[in-house]
């Protein structure tokens, strides 16, 4: 594939090539929003032929040599980010961040200024692994990482465990959503409902959920939010109404890079994104920024790659706001969210709207794109 | 390194020889490959290939050199370059680890050739710099090591390594300087590549902190893709399954 390009064709089998690999036959794997990013060339280093999908569980086929903990013939979930388990980053819980699962640590340095984790399937910058959305994936690291998955849950019930369910309720956690709490989510995609779902269960009183699809807000309503269409309101004023003119105790943008917005600063978005003057549009985190009651915290879920313009970071400042950020730290979540999904709190059924064949790829990356037939989120089957 | 008395920088102003036949057809040849590869992109890393395309066609048909001959007969240069990893382990460990170079560093590079580790041939890439040379332990204490090269005319002039305890437990720093000095166009060479030499150097170290902490290094060569582009094939270099 390049760049708004995905295709299926036939690749040889991966191999083990570390003594702490794995191979795992994939049974589901899903499209995430961050997949379209790489397909729209926001991330950088991604390769004509590289193979996507971070979201993906299924059986153990082969181990390495050193991986006592799994036996072939397991079912698992695969974390998105590769950690190694033994360095400083991986021993605080930090498992994006992991110093030594990026082969190509140096590329994402000259970009980041360090690495973070290597990622499957998320160019070159993080890693250069193959992805999941393929019928076997190699699994570094596989003595850590994957989570072993009785026959009692679905594929749907524990696959986005992956992701996005760690995902949407990191969001909240790191943003200390509490009782009493107001929370307000840009971006009602599958890591918005489930920082939703994430603000209910950890005490939140009320939560606004903003988005411009009808579907999409109405699938929050259901879940109990608040809902606001920034093609509607003015967001500004709308939530300060909802707050007695205090502004959301906790701001969660789960949109991203690729944020639509509206007014001339959405323009001038589209504009310098085109040109490369910046790589990532910043609808959302801006409008986050300017509601967020003073002293609140701003906690960015959505993915950023590069550079952004016009971030009020004066707002930020002299309302002394906290910002917490990054890459799902997945691996510390597995256990508690999976207790969370056995107990029903959790149910990625909600969220999963189609299942296509893996052959059916590319069809599927465009009604996930476009949002066509209320799509919310595509599992793919090999 | 003082700019004025920088040979580089002097030898750059005066240069007036025109290029050779083979330079400027050189210069053609990457130039236009440059303008073919910025054109096909709408990014930052275009428009530096664009740039420095134009650079190199323009010289070359206008017969300015690109590389002053002078450059080339410039005397010695030197250049150091350092890094530093912290290593989640004990200085004993992160020494002795540092003595096998032939562990961490790619295999086809490093070779070790004194059965008690203390001297190795390290055979280099880097650019147009090929070639081997052989560098042995001088000195070693608890706390670093300091290698020369068996040569003295080597352009690996001397590695340096310290080892110190790393704050709040997070094991030791390991600290790596390396010495390069070198005329004419290896001199040259060094000083137009020295980001790639120090890029080269954190990567090893990387590999370095990776066999400790993890007991390997981190791969994701060779695995399945589909088909590349002309230039990712290139840069590949057969490195990946296909």
């Amino acid at each position: 594939m390049g760049k708004g390009d995905v295709r299926i064709e036939e690749v040889p089998e991966p191999r083990i090539l570390n003594p702490r690999d794995a191979i795992v036959r994939v049974t589901s794997t899903a499209i995430c929003g961050s997949d379209l990013h790489l397909l729209g060339g926001f991330v950088p280093t991604l390769q004509r032929g590289d193979v996507l999908g971070h979201e993906f569980m299924g059986e153990v086929v082969e181990l390495g040599s050193a991986v006592a903990n799994l036996e072939v013939g397991d079912r698992v979930i695969v974390p998105f980010p590769i950690a190694c388990g033994g360095c400083w980053y991986c021993r605080q819980d930090l498992h994006s961040l992991c110093d030594n699962s990026n082969p190509n640590a140096w590329m994402a340095e000259e970009l980041f200024g360090h690495s973070p984790a290597g990622i499957f399937g998320y160019s070159h910058l993080l890693g250069g692994y193959a992805g999941g959305q393929a019928e076997r994936v190699r699994v570094p690291f596989a003595d850590v990482g994957p989570l072993k998955i009785g026959p009692e849950l679905s594929d749907d019930q524990v696959l986005l465990l992956s992701d996005v369910i760690p995902t949407g309720w990191m969001a909240a956690e790191q943003a200390d959503v509490g009782r009493g709490q107001v929370v307000a989510i840009w971006g009602c995609g599958p890591v918005g409902q489930f920082a939703l779902r994430a603000s209910q269960l950890l005490g939140a009183s009320s939560v606004i959920a903003i988005d411009r699809i009808d579907a999409r807000l109405r699938m929050a309503q259901r879940l109990g939010a608040e809902v606001l269409n920034y093609e509607e309101v003015k967001v500004q004023d709308a939530l300060r109404d909802l707050t007695g003119g205090r502004g959301p105790d906790v701001c969660i943008d789960a949109v991203g890079l690729e944020a639509h917005g509206t007014g001339p600063l959405a323009l001038y978005d589209r504009v310098a994104t085109s040109v490369r003057f910046e790589t990532d549009r910043g609808a959302a985190l801006r409008e986050a920024l300017l509601a967020c009651r003073k002293g609140g915290t701003v906690s960015i879920a959505g993915v950023y790659g590069g550079y952004l313009d016009k971030v009020p970071l004066g707002a930020a400042f002299n309302k002394a706001l906290r910002l917490r950020m990054g890459q799902t730290h997945v691996h510390r979540y597995l256990r508690p969210l999976l207790e969370r999904v056995e107990r029903g709190e959790l149910d990625a059924r909600e969220i999963i709207t189609h299942h296509l064949p893996l052959d059916e790829a590319p069809h599927a990356y465009e009604i996930f794109r476009d949002k066509e037939d209320e799509c919310m989120k595509v599992v793919l089957h090999p | 390194m003082d700019r004025h008395a920088d040979p580089l920088v002097s030898h750059r102003r005066r240069s007036a020889t025109p290029p050779g036949e083979l330079e400027r057809a050189v210069s053609t040849m990457t130039g236009a490959a440059l303008l073919v590869r910025g054109a096909a992109r709408r990014d930052l890393t275009g428009w530096l290939a664009l740039a420095a395309g134009g650079t190199l066609v323009v010289r070359s048909l206008t017969g300015r050199r690109v590389v002053p001959r002078a450059l080339l007969e410039a005397g010695p240069v030197e250049a150091v370059l350092v890094r530093a990893v912290t290593v989640g382990a004990r200085p004993e460990s992160v020494l002795e680890l540092s003595r096998q170079p032939e562990r961490w560093l790619p295999g086809d590079l490093v070779q070790a050739v004194a059965a008690d580790g203390g001297r190795w041939r390290v055979e280099y890439a880097l650019g147009p710099l090929r070639g081997s040379w052989e560098t042995t332990l001088s000195e070693q204490s608890g706390a670093g090591w300091l290698a020369s090269p068996v040569r003295p005319d080597s352009p690996l002039a001397g590695i340096e390594v310290s080892v110190e305890e790393a704050p709040d437990a997070r094991g030791c720093e390991l600290r790596v300087r390396v010495t390069l000095r070198a005329g004419g166009a290896t001199g040259y060479s060094l000083q137009a590549l020295r980001g790639v030499a120090e890029r080269a150097l954190g990567h090893a170290l990387q590999r370095f902190r990776q066999v400790l902490e993890t007991g390997e290094v981190a791969r994701s060569h060779p695995q399945p893709h589909g088909r590349r582009g002309v230039l990712a094939a290139l840069v590949a270099g057969g490195k990946e399954a296909s």
